[in-house]
């Protein structure tokens, strides 16, 4: 018997070194770091349903957290499983996978390629491949799900004039009566770019319109460029889409560099905004003060309102532009306590007429919460790190999103 | 008995067997003669199923051969069947440990015999004692069927004396044995019963004490008498 | 049972001695990485500090600070890896050709023992897994210690300690320990499939010789493409139509389905086919 020491050891020395090495991470795994709002000022009730999406960066270690009132998510930690589940696509995407499985097989994930409303939910995209030589079908895929009739109609449609293109991209749809819109931004093989509303009849399953409503130009030292505010983490369809259009201008002495290269040598040369509404199709020139053309941080778009935002020393203002009336609102500053000064650009964000920010201060990070009607602060507090590992001093956390 | 039926075998493009059938009873030493490559080897392996058959039938006792056979059948092939690394009490724990019918006595008695120590490598051993090495595991073993292929092939003639000398001992008796050699010289009186292959097929099979008072030939006799006219 | 096992320690004992050399090689070439890579970064320091008079905090910044980071993607920490992971790879083949080359027939003894033929394919199954656990067990030992070194050899200021979970979620090492225990037995039991099909295509080239080696080609072929139908057919074929979590499932499936028909193949080549 004792002739097998050998090879019994072996195994025990494996079985024993690696199973505790899974134990001791999975234990490491859930005594992780914890984000926790502190109050400073202001309504707790704020808070309550908020979820707080965040990367935490220490060296070479990347971590993606939710945090809630309640609790710190560690994405990275969840279990294999977890992670092939739907779990891992984006909130928006997992309801409707979880209420709509068959619908949503074959679907690219792409937000503005939903609609849903209480009749129907609808998926628009451009298929095919635009590399392939010779050159292959493009066209639209859609799909309309009837929720009192549970029924799906389906149909494709040649994209027109498909060959001047190099890539599409969908970024709207819109069902309105019996038309289903869906705005594309196209880009044609020779850098030019569009901008386009396709409409199709449903019960007839055609194409039956195709405006184009902005385009770009492109010369030897000069283009512009199209690029809308979009809001990726919703499939609702805003009531505008703002476009904004830039001219840009190549330096001197750069002619025989790549285009690609540009990017930090080239000189605005005009910019311009424009609201587009998808249901009237009407497009609307806005006029906006040159100083806000060029350094703002975000613009946010509700009802019936545009807001821009731009960072004063230890404010932030916010200019309202009513959409109806073609005018702007005085602005309103909001006094963001402990703002650092020149540090990374804060997040962010208006949501049911509030304005949700968290920047970084001296010590951590504040979330702080404004009403966009009255100015007032609702909610001040701050954000601390609980249970780090204790030589994760230097840590920066990036805060990408906010949601209810 | 063990059983040779039909037995076809093809190695690529040639047919090396063309039917070959014979039986080996237990007690008695069955010689399979032929010239080289003829596939006297081949018919062993066959009956040890180390190499498949393309046609007909070997049975041992009445069945085909399973894993449980290997307690009741053995081969001994020209070559060692031990890793050359290995000291010659390592091989004997190696076959303790996997056959139930090993008998250590019978081992070490063998090893005395053949005048060998068991702490010899095996790849430091002269070809005869290779040979005897080879025997010694066969032998050892308390099957009903002992397979040897050519175990005198290279050996010096002391120590073919030996071998022959094992074949009349005790060790073999009431053991069935097949054999295969180019020496019939030296065991021709040990031979029960000759099987002479040609070309594929089994010329003539028969036994050795009936031949020879009956037609009063050798086995050298009756081979001249085949193999020439 | 029994004599399985037995076959297990058999198949052992042979490579034990080579197996304990490489492991030899492996704490060998690591700890003089350590000590070597790390005077590296000294010298360095010195250099810029003491002879360029570079404030510390200017060299931190430029040059970064010192972990097992740099230790892991040196050559004396991954080229021991490689070796062993190269000298297993060969091993899978050499684990049987060794019973048939020049004098050995020891194959003849292995299949003539009174033992499923099976047996001996599964113990030099078992016996490669044990040996790739074997080598993950001792190089997961190896890392802590070796951090613990670096620890003495680099000064605090300029030393980021790592977590034994950190290391091991560098690159190419969150391969060979990946993260959850869930992939690590996914991973390398789909890597023991692999094994299995290779034992498998030997046996096909010791059944049929020269045109075994086709027939062991064509079926590894087969195996792998039955293998990733499923991920073959979601997404050239139906478009994605399969959720990630689906496609899992069926290729656990897939994965259980090979490995049965390869034991099975292997099962019927060693009673059937297989010729000394």
């Amino acid at each position: 018997m004792k002739r097998y020491w050998k090879i019994t050891f072996l195994c025990f020395l494996s079985i024993i070194v690696i199973g505790t090495f899974y134990i001791q991470s999975s234990l490491a795994g859930q005594n992780h770091i914890r984000v926790e709002l502190e109050k400073v000022k202001g309504s707790e009730k704020e808070v309550k349903d908020l979820i707080l999406y965040g990367d935490y960066v220490v060296g070479n270690l990347y971590q993606g957290l939710q945090i809630t009132n309640e609790e710190t998510i560690q994405l990275n930690h969840q279990s294999f499983l977890q992670r092939l589940s739907t779990d891992r696509f984006a909130p928006m995407f997992r309801e409707l996978m979880k209420n709509h499985k068959g619908f949503m097989r074959s679907k690219e994930l792409n937000s503005s390629s939903f609609y849903e409303d209480e009749n129907l939910l609808a998926y628009a995209n451009v298929k095919g491949d635009f590399n392939r030589y010779p050159a292959s079908e493009i066209t639209f895929d859609i799909d309309v799900f009837n929720k009192k009739s549970k029924e799906t109609n389906s149909f494709e449609v040649n994209v027109p004039e498909q060959e001047k293109y190099g890539w599409m991209h969908v970024e709207d749809v819109l069902v309105a009566k019996d038309a289903l819109k869906v705005m594309v931004r196209g880009f044609e093989k020779n850098g030019r770019e569009e901008l386009r509303v396709y409409t199709f009849h449903l019960n007839e399953k055609k194409l039956t319109g195709d405006d184009t409503i902005l385009s770009s130009q492109t010369g030897e030292n000069s283009w512009t460029e199209i690029s809308l505010n979009g809001n990726h983490h919703s499939i609702q369809s805003p009531n505008h889409h703002l476009i904004i259009k830039r001219a840009y201008e190549a330096q001197e002495g750069q002619e025989n560099r790549e285009m690609m290269s540009y990017a930090d040598e080239s000189k605005i040369v005009s910019s311009e905004m424009y609201l587009y509404d998808l249901e009237k199709g009407q497009l609307k020139k806005m006029i906006v003060p040159e100083e806000l053309l060029q350094s703002y941080e975000t613009i946010s778009i509700s009802q019936s309102s545009i807001f821009i935002q731009t960072l004063a020393e230890n404010s932030l203002e916010v200019h309202s532009y009513d959409i109806e009336k073609e005018a702007w609102s005085d602005k309103r500053t909001f006094a963001l306590p402990l703002l650092k000064a020149g540090s990374d650009h804060p997040f962010i964000k208006l949501m049911n007429g509030k304005i949700y920010t968290i920047y970084s201060t001296d010590n951590g990070h504040t979330l702080w919460i404004g009403d966009l009607q009255t100015g007032e602060s609702l909610y001040e507090g701050k954000l601390n790190v609980v249970n780090q590992e204790k030589n994760h001093e230097e840590y920066r956390i990036y805060f990408n999103e906010i949601e209810l | 008995m063990i059983e040779v039926k039909n037995v076809t075998k093809k190695f690529g493009r040639k047919n090396v067997l063309k039917g070959v059938s014979f039986t080996a009873e237990k007690g008695e030493i069955t010689c399979l003669i032929g010239i080289n490559g003829v596939g006297k080897t081949t018919i062993m392996k066959a009956i040890m199923a180390l190499t498949p058959i393309d046609g007909g039938e070997i049975l041992i006792d009445g069945e085909k051969i399973r894993k449980e056979s290997y307690e009741k059948i053995t081969f001994i092939p020209d070559t060692i069947t031990m890793p050359p690394s290995m000291k010659i009490k390592d091989a004997f724990l190696f076959m303790a440990d996997f056959y139930g019918g090993w008998n250590q006595l019978r081992a070490n008695e063998l090893l005395q015999f053949f005048r060998l120590n068991e702490n010899d490598r095996i790849s430091e051993l002269s070809k005869g004692n290779t040979a005897k090495v080879n025997l010694l595991l066969g032998l050892s073993l308390d099957v009903d069927y002992i397979l040897m292929d050519e175990p005198f092939s290279g050996i010096d003639i002391f120590s073919r004396e030996q071998i022959a000398e094992v074949f009349t001992s005790h060790l073999i008796e009431d053991r069935g044995v097949i054999i295969t050699t180019h020496e019939i010289n030296d065991i021709e009186h040990l031979i029960d019963k000759a099987v002479l292959i040609d070309n594929g097929v089994v010329l003539r099979e028969f036994n050795t004490e009936e031949v020879r008072e009956q037609e009063g030939k050798s086995v050298i006799d009756v081979m001249r008498e085949v193999y020439k006219g | 049972m029994n004599r399985f096992l037995k076959l297990v320690h058999f198949e052992f004992q042979r490579f034990l001695k080579l197996y304990l050399v490489l492991m030899g090689v492996i704490i060998l070439l690591q700890f003089v990485g350590v000590i070597l890579e790390s005077q590296n970064y000294l010298s360095r320091v010195n250099e810029h500090i003491y002879k360029d008079l570079m404030p510390k905090e200017q060299f931190i910044e430029q040059f970064g600070t010192y972990s097992f980071l740099q230790i892991a993607h040196s050559f004396w920490f991954m080229g021991p890896i490689v070796l062993s992971i190269a000298a297993l790879m060969i091993y899978v083949f050499f684990i049987w050709y060794r019973d048939w080359l020049g004098k050995n027939t020891f194959i003849y003894r292995l299949f003539m023992l009174p033992t499923s033929r099976l047996n001996v394919y599964f113990a030099k199954a078992v016996v490669i897994l044990l040996f790739i656990f074997g080598l993950l067990a001792v190089q997961l030992l190896l890392i802590p210690i070796e951090n613990r070194v670096l620890q003495w050899m680099v000064p605090n200021e300029y030393f980021n300690m790592l977590s034994i979970n950190e290391i091991t979620n560098i690159d190419y090492l969150s391969i060979l320990y990946p993260p959850t225990f869930m992939e690590f037995i996914l991973y390398y039991g789909g890597g023991m499939i692999a094994v299995f099909i290779a034992f498998t295509a030997i046996l096909f080239e010791r059944s049929f010789r020269l045109k075994g080696i086709i027939y062991g080609i064509l079926y590894t072929g087969l195996s792998s493409v039955i293998f990733i139908a499923p991920i073959l057919i979601n997404q050239l074929l139906l478009e994605d139509y399969f959720f990630p979590l689906e496609i899992f499932f069926m290729e656990v499936v897939m994965g259980l389905i090979v490995l049965a028909g390869t034991i099975w193949t292997a099962h019927y080549l060693l009673k059937n086919k297989i010729r000394v």
